[in-house]
């Protein structure tokens, strides 16, 4: 068998042959992302091929629609936790919560570029994207927004690149990148902070638009803070759905991924209560507690009380009983509460007094729900192929960054023995899809 | 007639210092609670007795 044909079969088809490979691609997985996409790229074409008013209920009034308000807003601030948990390891030094850094990249590096996608699907003249680098509007918002999103998207890329060497054997670059890991990674937090607040600086141009309960000056402080607490409660949810789906992938010894959940509860639960308090410091600064009395306020409540007090009630009661799952609800809480703040903020409180209200047309849900779904099958395509949910341990490194292995808690970045290494490389089970 | 600003509660911003203050006291508890930790007046198990 010639070298190349063996590589691809051995990377690329998980060591089957064709048709082995092709019978293992029917599951109902497969075929449910089958279906969205048969119709989902058939619209994406058309919107490309017919333009943005045969395709969505946008006008000169709403420009920002479902595109813009689920699939950049949400799937950025979903993507928070690349750099939240990168920060926590390779900053503030919480290694025992390596284990989870590589598939939290992976989600963040997927969901930029899928926010950039559908960024390119709402401009109307998509090809004009390249403006934001030719003219240098440095008093615009969206300016910084579109440089960091810019620069964030190429450092998820380079830290990507590191499972990737080490699935591809290129062991060099491995090394060079490895070195580079704490520069990336202060570089994310920055670019991060940066742009995840700048999101919310796009609405300060728009105290008239948007409802008075959601508008604040703080707002960009809001969206940071939020995204903080969108990063942990991904991380958790992440971890459990990865960690049961893609077990088959971990080598060696397995993390206890509820400690590392309990100690992101406890995180969760204090960033979550900051952010209650904080939402509160904008109807104080607004003088806006009559509004509350209203249906509009109503709405604020549920979102401030029901998804962000209540979540972080129950992250700390899981995080100080040890019970993992009052965590994981939370999580699942907590996301949706960062989701429907986002829709809030860009769709739903924003022309809120206007009769006729945006309401997104079935093609661009469509489209939204394909992008989803392109996601989430090249996440499960990758963490089947590359070591995602375990680092491969022919290119472990020696503990650099300044720090002692016995201060290894998790003993995952402590000096290999020979032993280790085969109990390392020994996959747990050789299947996978 | 003009009111005096600082008497109004909202020119004085009293009402979100009131609020960053109930938020920095009811962080403290809230911290302690999700650390499971005790309050430093309350005492620990008691000492075992000499027999």
């Amino acid at each position: 068998m010639a070298r190349g044909e063996s590589w691809f079969r051995e990377k690329i088809l998980m060591g089957m042959d064709g048709r082995s490979y092709l019978r293992s691609l029917l599951t109902p997985f497969n075929l449910l992302v089958a279906a969205i996409l048969a119709v989902g790229v058939p619209v994406i074409v058309y919107r490309f091929t017919s333009g943005l008013a045969a395709t969505t209920r946008l006008s000169q009034v709403q420009p920002w629609g479902l595109w813009i308000g689920f699939d950049m807003m949400t799937g950025i601030v979903l993507a928070a936790g690349g750099f939240t948990i990168g920060a926590a390891v390779h900053l503030f030094g919480m290694h025992e919560y390596r284990p989870i850094v590589r598939p939290a990249i992976l989600t963040a590096f997927l969901g930029y570029l899928l926010a950039v996608f559908g960024l390119l699907t709402d401009l109307g003249k998509p090809w004009n994207i390249v403006m934001a680098i030719r003219y240098q509007g440095s008093a615009s918002a969206l300016f910084e927004v579109a440089w960091c999103v810019m620069m964030y998207t190429t450092v998820l890329l380079l830290e990507f690149l590191l499972p990737a060497f080490e699935w591809l054997g290129w062991r060099r670059a491995h090394e060079t990148l490895m070195r580079s890991m704490l520069g990336l990674t202060v570089l994310s937090v920055v670019f991060s902070t940066m742009h995840q607040s700048a999101l919310g600086s796009l609405f300060l141009i728009a105290p008239a638009k948007l409802h008075p309960l959601w508008y604040s000056p703080y707002i960009f402080i809001f969206f940071f803070v939020s995204a903080i607490a969108a990063g942990v409660s991904m991380l958790v949810l992440e971890g459990t759905l990865s960690h049961r789906i893609f077990r088959h992938r971990i080598t060696g010894s397995e993390p206890d991924v509820e400690k590392l959940q309990l100690g992101l509860g406890k995180a969760g639960a204090i960033v979550l209560f900051a952010y209650f308090f904080l939402k509160l410091q904008g109807v104080a600064e607004g003088r806006h507690w009559d509004l509350l009395f209203t249906g509009w306020g109503a709405w604020f409540l549920l979102e401030i009380v029901g998804f962000v007090l209540v979540p972080s009630l129950l992250y700390g009661y899981g995080a100080r009983h040890g019970k993992v799952g009052f965590v994981r609800a939370g999580a699942i809480v907590a996301v949706l509460g960062i989701v429907l703040n986002r829709l809030n903020v860009s769709i739903i409180a924003y022309n809120w007094n206007r009769p006729d209200h945006y309401v997104p047309s079935w093609m661009e849900v469509v489209v939204s729900l394909t992008l989803v779904t392109m996601g989430v099958a090249a996440f499960r395509w990758i963490a089947n192929r590359m070591p995602i949910l375990s680092e491969d341990a022919r290119f472990a490194v020696e503990p650099d960054e300044g720090r002692a292995p016995e201060k290894d808690r998790a003993g995952l970045l402590s000096p290999l023995t020979e032993r280790d290494r085969e109990e390392r490389t020994l996959p747990r089970a050789a299947a996978g899809r | 007639m003009y009111e005096n600003e600082f008497l109004n509660v909202y020119a004085a911003k009293v009402v979100e210092y009131l609020l960053a203050i109930a938020y920095l006291v009811l962080f403290v508890g809230f911290w302690r609670w999700v650390q499971g930790e005790k309050a430093p007046g309350s005492t620990g198990p008691r000492p075992a007795r000499r027999s």
